[in-house]
């Protein structure tokens, strides 16, 4: 590839700078921004949110948000100023010279429109004369090579019957269709679990090899990046801190921010532990026996059992990881502990206090022995309640005798052990940034001194940079509290960082469980070992060695 | 296509933060700066004002019959003129402002009262209740409410708590909808989760996490609703399904000026009463919209 | 799917039928006896209460409630409404002849409301905030607002009286039955009618194509390299779905617009017969009517259901 460095790049943006108008005044949203893509390349742009990344990709293509305005620089495409071009000859370039992959959501196709008849639509857009047998067999044939078996007869389904890994095979079909130059792939795997992630960039990384396609990445994933790209740019509020070839970037990266982002990936260790089991001596905190959760579906049909026979224990002090793809049913587990999912069958011991036999009071005074951490930062806080209230609510529930003066030290007290000013406990949520809010959510949890933690997906919706600190703040707290946690996540790097052992779930049932590392260094079941692979690891070189070979078929 | 995601979350925060920022104030201060809004405050006041106060600022008791002063235009005397039968068409003006308004408020109050309870109620238990809830609301929002009055009242006799009765019978599926949908999204949140979650009581879920939340779109269609229910009163009484003469209510003003030569040579007779009818109407539309504008900026903006 | 529909269909029947025992129920509960209303006033002494007797024999009163109930739901299930108190014809009857002027007066109105609404409610869309789009909003508002009789008595105001270009009342001149002469009657009810439903309507297809604007595929077609105007396409299409569903729905509403504008325009249509039946307290006629209006609301509730589960792919492909 460095070879072709030296030849005239195929799409280049010149020092690009893009404002836009927002109801509080204008907000410059890039500022010199320039890169180069070269014929058959991969360049990843990472950053994180807020950063201009995505922004970046639009504005190649000119899919800029009302307001959005270029104020200087161009994009060079074969000759070309994409910046400048009449509407009518850029979309002669979309889709047709220079084509997008979005993120998969619901709603990236149309869902009253058969998937085949999209795909056919961006060919006849191109190609408005070509009879619509011609556009029917590239629209089979684009779909075959994207791995899709059967590609006649499902072509005739709509976007809703179709998975999420198999939707975004479409858009790339769709993307493909016109035999493009240069795809644009913005966060194209973020939305999908990790063995439907790899698949997808397999497919990519084929499609580079054999029709010499160049590739502008977009993402927030290290590991993607470390996977797929040939040259990285790393963004920053607007502006490119640091361009590079990927081995080099990840060896020696030369800006401080890069150093911060590289270090803020949890990693998993390299080497294998030994295979130790868990130290039966210590206390259970809880324990989990075949468990089962099975929810209705109408009064006839049998209902659906998200969790299916799970039994399992976590001791005290120590650090549970709970991992599996979308489905496997370990948020419904945690649910279930706090009483928010129906327990149907097996039990739930907390301290020793069977949980199911509670009712009423016992129930709620039950609940004063564990906190719970939720998902979305976004949503966890009431936006009508100050951060005060929001903490406070669980002492106002289980503290009935506590005076308001005691409440409102103990919440200035949670607020510092989260490392956040006193003063903002009269601040509203949406004053706070994710990060912050997440905090706000720990202290909240902990207000009870509670004996458990549950934590389901804790950081997931946040940045890197920030989840690293947030993890931090946690791992202090637990360590100086001495609280257990059920740590529910999707991301087995940051499961192995914080716990001592792990359980991996699979479609309601437990695949592998043991010592954390052992397990996810060394998985021994078939479906662990290909979580385990499929996590994209942030390190080019490592990584290389086990991506897969040929574009799987679905 | 708006997209404010891609707006830097850092452009966001530095938004100054004030400690008087909940997100109620935030959206009384943009419904205050709402001109259309705040003018629609002004005319409603102003009606309601001199709805209240008509004994004491009527020149003339309404129902006085006075044949010697028969469809007089209008006077130093008689502001607004006077009927067919002599009597003085802005008192009755203001008689038929305080039943037109005092049936739009009454009605509306209760068809939110109920519609809040079905609809939360609906929302918050799911299963079987939402669904029987929710049919009920789809049948009850497509029933045309003139005719189905009409009908009641040739059978019990028109009146006018029949009338309030009978609107709010028919009006509550609007805001029943509004509090299902809202309980519904409420009660899938984290914090509404995390509030269960941590043991709070049912009652103080329900009065700190959903009361709150349902009250803003509720008081939209509580304005709302007080405009359809006086546009509802004016059209029955004007048909004569609704307030019976010789009570006057700004429906039935119109009513009786139906004829020809009325329409044409009378206008003092028919037009103020059908203008007061389009500017309340209005002006409560204007402050629902401003309310709904101000608790969603996003939205229409 | 088709279970739904047949569980729909059951409990609409058994919706109806709890109607009809409510209206039956309310009417034999209402102050007062009709059939005074039926004897002459100069009727008097020995010879009214022989009178009453016959009258109510006649019209089978005599008998105990529930054998009047089991023939009057008899008759209801072959079409039999019974009689009017007032003029004797046949309910049934009453109401067909009037079917014919509303059905016209709504579907036209219905037909030119979507004319209007479709596009206004398109164009205030894409340009939104525009002038276009803060005049077809604020015309909408005001037509929703300005109560239909006040306009109607506006309209009559200055295109009949003052101008003298239309026709004031009624749906035919005197002697004429050109279709020319009808049309002219049509302009001023059915443009007031149509107008108050293009306001309605304009909210929701302004709503609805705003809402499938802002959704990714619209930018997916963009990013194909399609026009604006395919990508409309795509979102209209899109919203126009649920649009037939709440046509669906609306139709009985329109109703309530029609019988007002029918009693200021003098149309011979249902809303006057309603009107009449109100006045005489015509118990036969406005059970008649409680039992249209049932039926209609019904109908097109099931109507709307089935449109929905036809027209989105996404239930009619639902398992």
């Amino acid at each position: 590839m460095t070879d072709e460095t030296a030849k005239k790049p195929l799409l280049a943006v010149r020092e690009l700078t893009l404002d836009i108008a927002t109801p509080h005044g204008t907000v410059r949203i890039l500022e010199d921004v320039a890169l180069e893509v070269h014929p058959g390349e991969i360049v990843g742009i990472v950053g994180e949110s807020g950063s201009g990344k995505s922004m970046t990709a639009l504005s190649v293509l000119r899919i800029l948000p009302p307001g959005a305005r270029i104020i200087s620089g161009g994009i060079d495409f074969e000759g070309v100023d994409l910046a400048t071009l009449s509407a009518r000859r850029m979309r002669g370039v979309r889709g047709r010279r220079i084509a997008m992959v979005f993120q998969d959501h619901m709603t990236t196709l149309d869902p009253v429109i058969t998937i085949g008849a999209q795909i056919e639509e961006a060919y006849r857009i191109h190609h408005p004369r070509a009879p619509r047998s011609e556009a029917k067999a590239r629209m089979i044939e684009t779909l075959t090579q994207v791995g899709v078996l059967d590609a006649a007869e499902r072509a005739k389904q709509y976007p809703h019957q179709w998975s999420g890994g198999m939707r975004q095979r479409a858009v790339i079909a769709m993307a493909l269709i016109n035999d493009p130059d240069v795809i644009i792939a913005d966060e194209p795997t973020t939305a999908l679990d990790v063995t439907i992630q790899a698949e997808i960039l397999a497919v990519l990384r084929g499609l580079r090899d054999s029709r010499d396609l160049s590739i502008l990445l977009i993402t927030h994933d290290m590991g993607v990046i470390a996977d797929m790209a040939d040259r990285i740019v790393v963004m920053k509020e607007g502006r490119i801190v640091e361009t590079a070839e990927v081995h080099a970037l990840f060896e020696s990266p030369e800006h401080p921010y890069t150093r911060k982002l590289l270090d803020a990936v949890p990693r998993p260790s390299a080497e294998t532990a030994e295979r130790s089991q868990p130290d039966a001596a210590a206390q259970a905190v809880l324990e989990v026996e075949d468990l089962v959760v099975q929810y209705s579906r109408g009064w006839r049909r049998d209902g659906f059992r998200a969790v299916d026979g799970v039994s399992f224990s976590v001791p005290e002090g120590k650090v549970v990881g709970l991992v599996g793809e979308s489905g496997s049913g370990k948020s419904t587990i945690g649910k279930a502990i706090v009483g928010l999912a129906p327990i149907t069958s097996g039990s739930i011991r907390l301290g020793g206090v069977e949980l199911q036999e509670l009712h009423g009071r016992a129930a709620r005074t039950a609940r004063e022995t564990y906190g719970m951490v939720f998902q979305d930062p976004a949503s966890s806080l009431n936006p009508r309640m100050t951060i005060g209230e929001c903490i406070a609510e669980p002492l106002v529930a289980h503290r009935r005798t506590m005076s308001r003066t005691a409440r409102r030290e103990r919440v200035v007290e949670l607020l510092e052990q989260v490392e956040l000013p006193a003063a903002w406990v009269t601040r509203f949520p949406h004053e706070l940034s994710g990060g912050q809010r997440q905090r706000v959510g720990v202290a909240r949890a902990l207000a009870l001194e509670p004996e458990l933690l549950i934590a389901d997906e804790p950081t997931s919706a946040l940045d890197v940079s920030v989840q690293a600190a947030v993890l931090e703040v946690f791992q202090e707290l637990q360590q100086r509290l001495g609280f257990s946690c059920l740590f529910i996540s999707h991301d087995l790097a940051v499961v192995e960082l914080l716990s001592e052992s792990v359980v991996v779930l699979q479609r309601g049932q437990i695949v592998e469980q043991g010592d954390a590392r052992s397990v996810l260094n060394d998985p021994q079941t078939e479906y662990a070992r290909r979580l385990v692979d499929a996590a994209p690891l942030p390190d080019p070189a490592r990584q290389r060695a086990r991506q897969l070979a040929s574009i799987p078929t679905v | 296509m708006k997209r404010p995601s891609l707006l830097p979350t850092s452009a966001v925060n530095l938004v100054p933060t004030t400690q008087q920022s909940s997100p109620d104030k935030l959206a009384l201060r943009r419904f205050m700066r709402n001109p259309i809004a705040m003018i629609g405050v002004l005319a409603l006041l102003i009606t309601v004002i001199a709805s209240v106060l008509a004994p004491i600022i009527s020149p003339y008791p309404p129902t006085a019959i006075d044949l010697t002063n028969v469809r007089q235009p209008p006077s130093a005397e008689h502001l607004l003129g006077t009927d067919s039968t002599g009597r003085d068409v802005f008192s009755r003006l203001l008689a038929g402002g305080q039943i037109s308004l005092m049936v739009g408020f009454l009605a509306a109050l209760m068809a939110v009262a109920i519609g809040t309870l079905a609809g939360v109620a609906a929302g918050w238990f799911g299963g079987i209740v939402d669904g029987i809830i929710s049919r009920i609301v789809d049948i009850m929002l497509s029933v045309p409410a003139v005719l189905v009055i009409i009908v009641l009242a040739g059978v019990i006799g028109p009146s006018v708590p029949m009338l309030i009765v009978v609107i709010a019978g028919l009006a509550w599926p609007t805001p029943a909808r509004i509090a299902r949908g809202v309980v519904l999204s409420l009660r899938e949140e984290e914090f509404v989760q995390a509030a269960r979650a941590f043991g709070s009581r049912t009652g103080f879920i329900i009065f700190r996490h959903l009361v709150p939340g349902v009250l803003p779109p509720i008081v939209v269609s509580a304005t709302l609703l007080v405009a359809e229910s006086v546009l509802l009163e004016s059209s029955l009484s004007f048909l004569g399904a609704g307030v019976q003469p010789p009570q006057s209510s700004w429906g039935n003003m119109l009513n009786e000026a139906q004829s020809l030569t009325v329409l044409s040579s009378m206008p003092w007779l028919w037009v103020p009463a059908g203008l007061m009818i389009a500017i309340t109407v209005l002006s409560a539309m204007a402050v629902g919209d401003g309310i709904r504008d101000a608790i969603d900026p996003r939205k229409n903006r | 799917m088709l279970r739904v529909l047949v569980t729909r269909l059951v409990s609409s029947v058994a919706v109806f039928l709890l109607i009809a025992v409510g209206l039956f129920a309310l009417v034999r509960l209402a102050p007062g006896d009709p059939i005074d209303m039926m004897v002459p006033p100069e009727v008097g002494g020995a010879d009214r209460e022989a009178y009453t007797a016959a009258v109510r024999e006649r019209y089978g009163l005599d008998q105990p409630l529930v054998v009047q109930f089991w023939r009057w739901l008899g008759g209801l299930m072959t079409g039999d409404l019974g009689f009017s108190y007032t003029n004797g014809q046949p309910v049934g009857e009453l109401l067909a002849d009037r079917l014919g002027p509303t059905a016209l007066l709504m579907g036209s109105a219905l037909l030119i409301g979507l004319l209007i609404a479709v596009p206004a409610g398109v164009i205030a869309a894409v340009r939104q905030n525009s002038l276009a789009d803060y005049t077809i909003s604020s015309v909408s508002v005001v037509a929703i607002s300005v109560p239909s009789f006040f306009l109607g008595m506006l309209a009559i105001y200055f295109f009949a009286v003052k101008l003298r270009l239309l026709p004031s009342s009624g749906m035919h001149g005197t002697g004429r039955e050109d279709f020319g002469d009808l049309l002219l009657h049509m302009v001023m009810p059915v443009g007031l009618l149509a107008l108050a439903n293009a306001a309605t309507f304009i909210r929701y297809v302004r709503s609805g194509v705003l809402e499938e604007l802002g959704k990714d595929y619209v930018r997916t077609i963009i990013a194909k390299g399609g026009t604006p105007a395919r990508a409309l396409r795509h979102a209209l299409r899109n919203s126009l779905l649920s649009l037939v569903t709440v046509l669906a729905m609306t139709i009985p509403v329109t109703l309530s617009g029609a019988v007002v504008l029918e009693q200021i325009f003098a149309w011979p249509g249902m809303g006057q017969l309603a009107i009449y039946a109100l006045t005489n307290r015509d118990y036969p006629i406005l059970i008649g009517f409680g039992l249209y209006i049932a039926l209609l609301v019904l109908i097109c509730n099931l109507i709307a259901d089935l449109s929905y589960s036809i027209i989105d792919p996404r239930v009619r492909t639902a398992r």
